[in-house]
């Protein structure tokens, strides 16, 4: 064996075993026990497992070289974790001698520290980029999925990146905005220089600023930005990042909200106001008719008749009143909830103005004169009409233009017909309605301080506005002070018109 | 009794932690430093069964052979993995790819030695949340049936670190015993 071995040409470097099917060493190398772990059991004859333990499971591997079938098995770079101090890296080499397999081990340990150096910058630096890659993509798809609006400008505001929803929401795509100012975005040159000053103290945040927008399209928008500043890899180079949600609908929302309690809060203040004066209102018929039963109560055996009757007289007036007022308050109640329809129905119409006028002529008096004009085309024709809403429009306007008449003032009504229009205009010479209280005419209790001591409930106009409404009609009201007023009424003759 | 030993081998794609868990189920240390590994180094472990099988009085000495990770540039040598009774293929799981390529490492040994045992780990565990584990867990399968598990681990916190090269070492063993 060793003179076999002897015509090899083995370098200094390298140790070898001689080993059988069984790992059994049958000859070694002078100075194998140095890559030995335990150099005690290098011995001719041992198990070589005992002294290199790494050769354990390498016996398939032996046997096939010894049998042929593998040229030869070869094992890079092995080193020991047991070893202290610089570890020792050896290159294994089993090759077939004869019916023996020879273990070539060298010294590789220089080679394997410069090599782990290299793979160590190599591995580091992939490491270092995957980490990094897989943030960015992280950062990417979060900025992507963001559903608010997300702008990243350079510090002069020119815009470096945007997100999906920004394209979405402006309607631009990423090449019509790369590049332009964020001004073509946020037109609130306000909130931009806010925003700019910001550049002072990077750790503070815009937040919460609304904006109106437009969409590429012009369409209006209303946004809710907020912005702050990061510093870029250049010093004194901020960028700035704005992050905008759109709260159209919101703000839409709010407005109809709005609008809703502004209307509850309405209805509230009438009802307030129509509780006060209602009661007011009957308070007074109501005492008036306590004082006259009182005073009949105790003085009807001294008075005479007339006298007496002169109380009976006011309780019946002030019963009246009442009345009136509690049909009024009656009317308009329903009204309010809906329950005053229109509901047209054939009317012999001249017949019916008439019957009007002559009911409050007579409720006048002879002091005050009611013209009716009627044009003769109308004689005897039969429309289409709502009575009742027509009763109430005509009898409070005619009531209100006799009402505020000086005595012996005339009262003109003419009544025309024209495209399908009924047009009634009841003028007076009245005391007129100040100005200021044109606007409030329809409101309910709303009285013009110019009304003295004629009694009224405040509410004729407003049944007189509904029932205008209802019909889909116009009203409008001409007056000046202590010259008179007049009132114009039209209403569509062929139902309601199509609103 | 004769302490049996067994070849076992580490691999898997460069720092997914293979240094990590042996030095961690050796030596019970951890250290957050990465220090690549080059060639093969061979650690050493003698394994109780009874852990696993109380009535169990073996002891299984294994070698442990810590390989080179797998890099772009460079496969795993299949020299280094003849004659190993099991492997231990090791994923990140904080890295996708790692993950992907546990199949190829699978394949690559059990083309080596069809009758080794396989146990899979994902490991670094500690740095995922458990659903994202559960979800990595759900979309990976391995149809040999060599592979014993698929095994969270962390040889940060220790996690089924020595549950995992115990149970690798007991079925080796049984493998032989049956
Ligand atoms: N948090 C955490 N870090 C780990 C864990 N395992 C390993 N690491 C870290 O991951 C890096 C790589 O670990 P190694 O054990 O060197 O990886 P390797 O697979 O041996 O790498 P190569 O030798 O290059 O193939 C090191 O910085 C370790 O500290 C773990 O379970 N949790
Ligand atoms: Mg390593």
């Amino acid at each position: 064996m060793n003179s076999l071995l002897e015509k090899l040409y083995v370098p200094g470097h390298i140790e070898y075993l001689i080993l059988d099917p069984n790992l059994v060493i049958l000859d070694k190398s002078p100075r194998v026990e140095r890559f030995a772990e335990f150099p005690q059991d290098v011995a001719i004859g041992q198990d070589a497992r005992l002294s290199f333990p790494e050769l354990v499971g390498s016996e398939t591997i032996v046997q096939q070289i010894i049998a042929g079938n593998t040229q030869n098995s070869y094992l890079e770079g092995i080193t020991r974790s047991s070893q202290a101090g610089t570890p020792l890296y050896i290159d294994f080499n089993f090759e077939r001698i004869g019916n023996n397999a020879i273990l070539l081990m060298e010294d590789v340990t220089e080679i394997m520290v410069l090599k782990q150096s290299l793979l160590q910058r190599a591995n580091e630096a992939e490491l270092l980029l995957s980490a990094l890659k897989a943030s960015e993509d992280y950062n990417k798809k979060i900025i992507s999925s963001m559903g608010d609006a997300l702008f990243v400008t350079t510090g002069s505001g020119k815009i470096k990146t945007i997100n999906q929803a920004a394209q979405q929401l402006f309607g631009y795509s990423e090449d019509e905005l790369i590049g332009q100012p964020i001004a073509l975005i946020i037109e609130d040159e306000q909130f931009l220089l806010e925003a700019s000053q910001q550049k002072l103290s990077s750790q503070q945040f815009l937040a919460g600023v609304e904006v109106l927008c437009h969409r590429k399209n012009g369409g209006e928008l209303i946004v809710e930005f907020s912005c702050s500043v990061i510093q870029t890899r250049i010093q004194g180079s901020p960028a700035f990042v704005y992050i905008g949600r759109d709260i159209t609908a919101r703000k839409n929302a709010e407005i109809e909200m709005n609008k809703a309690l502004e209307k509850e809060k309405e209805l509230n203040d009438l009802k307030s106001r129509f509780i006060s004066m209602t009661s007011h209102e009957f308070r007074n018929p109501l005492s008036s008719i306590l004082m006259s039963v009182d005073i009949l109560e105790n003085f009807a055996d001294e008075w005479s008749e007339d006298r007496k009757d002169s109380h009976l007289q006011r309780i019946r007036q002030c019963t009246t009143t009442m009345t009136s007022l509690l049909d009024d308050i009656l009317i308009i109640g329903r009204a309010e909830v809906g329950k005053l329809e229109f509901k047209p129905s054939p009317l012999k119409l001249t017949d019916f103005l008439q019957y009007i006028v002559e009911d409050i002529q007579l409720l006048a008096g002879s002091d005050y004169k009611i013209a009716l004009n009627l044009s003769p085309s109308l004689d005897g024709k039969i429309f289409q009409l709502d009575e009742k809403l027509l009763r109430h429009i005509l009898t409070n306007l005619l009531t209100n233009a006799v009402k505020y008449s000086p005595q012996g003032g005339q009262v003109d009504f003419e009544v025309r017909i024209e495209n399908n229009w009924l047009h009634l205009t009841i003028q007076d010479q009245g005391i007129g309605i100040p100005p200021a209280d044109q606007e409030h005419l329809f409101e309910c209790f709303h009285r013009a301080p110019n009304v003295g001591d004629i009694s009224g409930t405040g509410l004729g106009l407003s049944i007189v506005k509904k029932a205008v409404d209802l019909y889909r009609g116009k009203i409008v009201c001409r007056s000046e002070l202590g010259v008179g007023t007049t009132f114009q009424v039209d209403l569509p003759l062929n139902g309601i018109p199509k609103s | 009794m004769a302490i049996i030993s067994k070849k076992v081998c580490m691999i898997g794609d460069f720092g997914v932690g293979k240094t990590s868990l042996i030095r961690r189920f050796v030596e019970r240390q951890f250290s957050d430093q990465y220090l690549s590994t080059v060639g093969v180094k061979i650690s050493r472990k003698i394994v109780n069964l009874q852990h696993l099988e109380v009535d169990l009085s073996q002891e299984i000495k294994l070698l442990i052979w810590d390989i080179e990770g797998q890099t772009k540039f460079k496969a795993i040598a299949s020299s280094y993995l003849q004659g190993a009774s099991g492997i231990l293929v090791v994923a990140d799981s904080t890295r996708q790819e790692t993950i992907e390529h546990l199949q190829d490492h699978v394949k690559q040994f059990v083309a080596i030695n069809s009758n080794g045992m396989i146990a899979v780990a994902l490991n670094k565990v500690d740095l995922v949340d458990p659903e994202d584990i559960e979800q990595i867990r759900k979309n990976m399968s391995f149809s040999e049936h060599q592979v014993l598990g698929i095994y969270n681990t962390s040889a940060k916190t220790g996690q089924n670190v020595d549950h995992i090269f115990e149970t690798l070492a007991f079925k080796i063993w049984r493998q032989d015993n049956r």
